[in-house]
């Protein structure tokens, strides 16, 4: 016997608390797969535990992120992964020739083809509750996972300084967690310390938001 | 004034209760001293659920205004309990139906609220042989489904 849609997300619904049952959910069959990932992306911020961020979830979301916003996060400077590259954006123009042989150009075409998100739901506009000192510690978890070993480290601003304890890793995590603040939240740059998360102002949620979830 | 209303299931099988009942729930006190013929529900499944409207005759009348309130006040009673406890998945099935057709909103939430239970805390393959779902994804849309929802499989 078959439960329909309706019946489906009412049985879910009383799972919203509990991610590992509904993740298993989604993976059943594709019915209960539709009925489950709408409830599991309603709330995910408050389901991941704050001192346990998730890359994962920014991972996904990034996907969903319009080529104005990728524009932007590349004109402040920041390498990006190729799958985040605006869809216009044609790597080979900016390095300058490299691209004469065809199979570079393959390459280049696939990874266009690659920008293009193709995941199966739209996930972001199953959002409907927010917590946002949770969705920072998961955005700085993804600079650190996926944005960081990308950057190439600005030998003028690493401090030189050697101590025992300081290996070259340490340096330049240090220098680029710094930086992160910079992507995230683009206003705020002048503020230092890791307290402020907690201090910014509600017009600064409302970009971040805008930026990364236009559809609350 | 002892309006009864005749509901008679799929199978042929006619139940007559009391307007007290009717009164309760909507969608039964439209049909108010009038005879319904319900082509969804069979006469096994509407006797469970009339037992279950009967004893639930003299409770306070709901609210139904807000979903989510009623979700989270939510629990069973012993005698619900016992009472769903007692029939097979395939009548559990029936009765979710049955009461989401009928419009029984506390028997839908009680239903409901039994087939999450028997969900939680089970791995995938014991939910698909639990509920005897056969897995109709291709296996490029489960990597997918899986890569995708991966966050929330932590911990």
């Amino acid at each position: 016997m078959k439960l329909f849609p309706e019946i489906l997300d009412h049985i879910f619904n009383y799972l919203i608390d509990d991610k590992k049952s509904l993740h298993s959910c989604t993976l059943v069959s594709m019915d209960w797969c539709k009925s489950a990932v709408p409830i599991l992306w309603k709330q995910p911020f408050m389901q991941i535990d704050v001192t346990k961020p998730s890359d994962k979830i920014i991972g996904i979301y990034s996907r969903f992120l319009s080529d104005d916003a990728r524009a932007m996060l590349l004109i402040q400077g920041l390498k990006l992964p190729d799958y985040l590259l605006p869809t216009y954006y044609d790597a080979d123009i900016e390095m300058n020739g490299v691209c004469s042989s065809s199979s570079s150009s393959f390459y280049s075409n696939n990874s266009i083809k690659n920008r293009f998100n193709n995941s199966l739901f739209y996930y972001p506009c199953f959002l409907r509750k927010f917590k946002y000192e949770t969705f920072i510690s998961c955005l700085e978890q993804w600079y650190l996972e996926v944005l960081e070993p990308l950057q190439i480290i600005d030998e003028t601003i690493v401090n030189f300084k050697i101590t025992p304890s300081n290996t070259w890793h340490n340096l330049a995590r240090h220098n680029y967690n710094a930086s992160s603040f910079n992507i995230t939240i683009p206003s705020a740059s002048n503020e230092t310390g890791s307290s402020k998360i907690s201090q910014y102002r509600t017009e600064e949620k409302q970009k971040i938001k805008a930026a990364w979830c236009p559809t609350l | 004034e002892n309006e009864t209303i005749t509901l008679r299931s799929s199978d042929g099988i006619e139940f007559h209760i009391d307007a007290r009942i009717a009164n309760r729930y909507t969608l039964l006190n439209n049909w108010n001293g009038e005879n319904a013929s319900l082509p969804n529900v069979t006469g096994k499944v509407l006797e469970k659920v009339l037992e279950w409207c009967e004893h639930h005759i003299n409770d306070p009348p709901l609210n139904y205004d807000n979903d989510d309130s009623r979700r989270r006040n939510f629990e069973i009673d012993d005698w619900d309990e016992n009472f769903i406890n007692c029939v097979n998945q395939d009548m559990l099935f029936e009765i979710i139906l049955a009461a989401n057709y009928l419009d029984i909103k506390p028997l839908l939430d009680i239903g409901c609220k039994t087939v999450a239970n028997m969900i939680k805390s089970k791995s995938l393959e014991e939910i698909r042989s639990t509920f005897n779902i056969v897995n109709d994804f291709t296996p490029e849309e489960e990597e997918a489904i899986r890569r995708e929802n991966e966050w929330a499989d932590d911990q």
